[in-house]
């Protein structure tokens, strides 16, 4: 109901501007105040390594939720993400041999893997007009299934070296900081590219997408489409950490991807978010851990505040776009 | 003459100051700073093995020696790898852990062991090499049980088996040091099979069901509470034919308290986080590590009939007496035994009822 009067917002003023970012800025508070009392507590928190250390912590978040951030920015929401990191890790953990040709192999079968499925969803999506949530509520059961099927349960290994990946530096900076430019450029690129705002758009308003010649069939196979690579990236990265497949682990990304796009200022209702929000959100959600840990509360206290900034998160999210209709009005 | 003895003196005096000495920097040393990771605690058994944790380093041997400090985690790998690296930052003495993944917490324990961290897996342990695993002998328990039904029955006689969880595996290593043992007793046939699931529910009516179906059994191995079974067979008016099962208070109670039950109730003790502090101090203290990375720790059996076991001789039967080692006043789902042999951990203390 929502959905056209803040996708085409008019003609936007300074105050405009700030209405409309007003979730992302209140991530950005929220992460700065958590950083500052973090940096009161820990020693060494504004620190290249403190960076690097929890961006190696967040990366699989990241990943999952720029594969969540895509399909609701679109309008959707992309379940099988859950399904796809757990049968990705114990495609994995079983198949990946010592050399590095299999290894690459592996890699590009997982993401390819992640791409074909993410594709089956948008097509199914489209072709029988289903809800995504239902759609890939099922797909995520049966690549949970798969991955039951070929690892029952925790195991399987990963060559010595891939596991070092995370703790790489390059400049100063660990893999997964470039990892995170790297991310950062290409949304830039690809949100101002055609297929970008394309998504967008049909995720503002599907019906004048559609009229404007727009294929929701494509958009949808793109969407989930990058949605499942994203995931698959999610996934290898993970047994970068794990050094192990998980048949049950994917369940942990589920909601805290959507969780980490929502308080970076993603709206459920499509057209509005961007990535950095995203990141925000997943750096949140990794720091909020260590500082009940540093300020040594008991650990329930972690689900507790990750919930209250949620709130805020879709608080401030409401107010934006109250105040973006009234203006429309 | 003078000499000698003056030398004689001096030694002493210097034994003296030593061992003085000794103690004196035993007692002055700073408490270990040992964290215990902690996946999941959403049952009984998790919870009394924190409260035994904290007790155990509160008094006996280990007081004033550690200053232990818990994290529970939501039962999610990232997030105990996460929490796992704020403790390694924290560069403790030692680290437990009761991991959410056997595998998967792997790389960062062996970053915890590349600093010096004595790191010790317990209850689920890891497979990690550098990491000590202490738990139970998950062979020991079902064939001592299933021996000591063959005892019962004379060899001879019809039983049923409780399969666990579906899919769960200490549920098929269990069901399979049943089979297994029984195997050797061709007169002992197993009539039935139920999936008990770990609740009294699941146990009572898949037990009913098996009975309805079979006019003769003569036993009953369950992975579960026995007091399910129990209550089963007397719904459906049946003799009360030995039960298996594992060392809750309200299995030890139900047996002690019916009459003609026989049972035996195989122990995964909750002071195994007690065990492996205990452990974590020992090599802090003497630098020695045990040369075997697999510990188990041998829980008592609690049995209303106790026998001695031919497969694993020395096995230790606990005969149940209510109040000394069950306890009506306290919650069903305490594990028995309490306490291990070298601290004195009350029932209360280990129920938090206290």
């Amino acid at each position: 109901m929502t959905m056209a009067e803040t996708g085409d917002a008019p003609r936007k003023g300074l105050r405009n501007g700030l209405l409309d970012n007003a979730p992302f800025l209140v991530a950005c508070a929220m992460l700065t105040l958590i950083v500052v009392i973090y940096g009161t507590r820990q020693t060494g928190v504004f620190t290249l390594d403190e960076l690097n250390l929890n961006t190696t912590a967040a990366m699989t978040l990241m990943l999952a939720a720029t594969g969540q951030t895509i399909v609701l920015l679109r309008g959707g929401i992309n379940l099988s993400i859950g399904g796809m990191i757990s049968l990705g890790t114990v495609i994995v953990a079983t198949r990946f041999g010592d050399s590095a040709g299999s290894v690459i192999l592996w890699s590009g079968l997982v993401l390819l893997l992640g791409i074909a499925v993410g594709v089956a969803n948008g097509l199914l999506i489209s072709i029988f007009r289903l809800q995504p949530f239902l759609v890939t509520l099922a797909t995520w059961s049966i690549l949970n299934g798969v991955a039951m099927i070929i690892l029952p349960s925790d195991g399987g290994r990963v060559p010595g070296w891939w596991l070092g990946f995370g703790y790489l530096q390059f400049l100063g900076l660990s893999s997964t900081v470039w990892m995170l430019i790297a991310l950062l450029i290409f949304w830039a690129w690809f949100m101002a590219a055609r297929p970008g705002i394309t998504i967008k758009a049909t995720g503002s308003n599907e019906k004048s997408a559609f009229l404007s010649g727009v294929s929701i069939l494509r958009v949808n196979a793109l969407t989930y489409g990058l949605s499942g690579f994203f995931a698959a990236a999610a996934a290898l990265y993970l047994t970068t950490q794990t050094g192990a497949g998980s048949p049950t682990i994917g369940r942990d990304y589920i909601l805290p991807s959507v969780a980490a796009a929502v308080i970076g200022g993603t709206s459920l209702f499509g057209g509005r978010g961007h990535l950095a929000g995203t990141i925000i959100g997943a750096y949140i959600l990794t720091l909020i851990g260590n500082l009940v840990f540093i300020l040594r509360v008991s650990s329930y206290w972690q689900p507790v505040a990750s919930g209250v900034i949620l709130l805020i998160a879709v608080l401030a999210s409401a107010i934006a776009e109250k105040a973006a209709r009234k203006q429309a009005a | 003459m003078r000499f000698k003895r003056l030398a004689y003196g001096v030694a002493a005096l210097c034994v003296a100051v030593a061992s003085l000495a000794g103690t004196a920097q035993a007692e002055d040393k700073k408490p270990y700073v040992i964290y215990l990771s902690n996946n999941f605690v959403g049952n009984d058994w998790r919870q009394q093995m924190q409260r035994v944790a904290e007790v155990s380093v509160s008094k006996g041997p280990l007081a004033g020696r550690v200053d232990l400090r818990i994290e529970n985690v939501e039962n999610a790998v990232q997030t105990q790898i996460n929490s796992l690296n704020n403790i390694i930052r924290q560069k403790p003495d030692a680290i437990l852990v009761d991991a959410a993944s056997d595998s998967a917490l792997n790389p960062t324990l062996k970053k915890a062991c590349d600093q010096g961290i004595v790191v010790i897996s317990f209850d689920q342990v890891v497979t990690e090499p550098c990491a000590y695993a202490v738990a139970s002998d998950w062979n020991r328990i079902p064939e001592v049980m299933a021996e000591w039904m063959a005892v019962q029955l004379g060899g001879k006689g019809n039983v049923i088996i409780d399969r666990g969880l579906a899919g769960a595996p200490i549920s098929a290593q269990l069901q399979g040091g049943y089979e297994k043992v029984l195997a050797n007793y061709p007169d002992i046939k197993i009539v039935g099979e139920y999936n008990g699931d770990y609740a009294l529910g699941p146990e009572q009516s898949g037990v009913a069901a098996l009975l309805a179906a079979n006019p003769q059994v003569d036993g009953i191995l369950t992975q579960g509470y026995g007091s399910g079974a129990i209550q089963a067979l007397k719904d459906a008016g049946r003799p009360i034919v030995p039960v298996v099962g594992f060392s809750y208070n309200v299995a030890a109670l139900t047996c002690a308290e019916t009459k003609d039950a026989k049972c035996i109730l195989g122990s995964n003790p909750a002071y195994l986080s007690s065990e492996a502090i205990k452990l974590a101090v020992e090599i802090l203290d003497t630098g020695k590590r045990p040369e075997e990375r697999e510990i188990s720790v041998k829980g008592d059996f609690v049995t209303t009939h106790p026998f001695e076991s031919k497969l694993y001789p020395g096995t230790k039967m606990i005969t149940i007496a209510i109040g000394e080692n069950a306890f009506p006043d306290q919650p069903p789902g305490l594990t028995l035994p309490i306490t291990p042999d070298w601290v004195d951990i009350s029932a209360e203390e280990a129920a938090g009822t206290k």
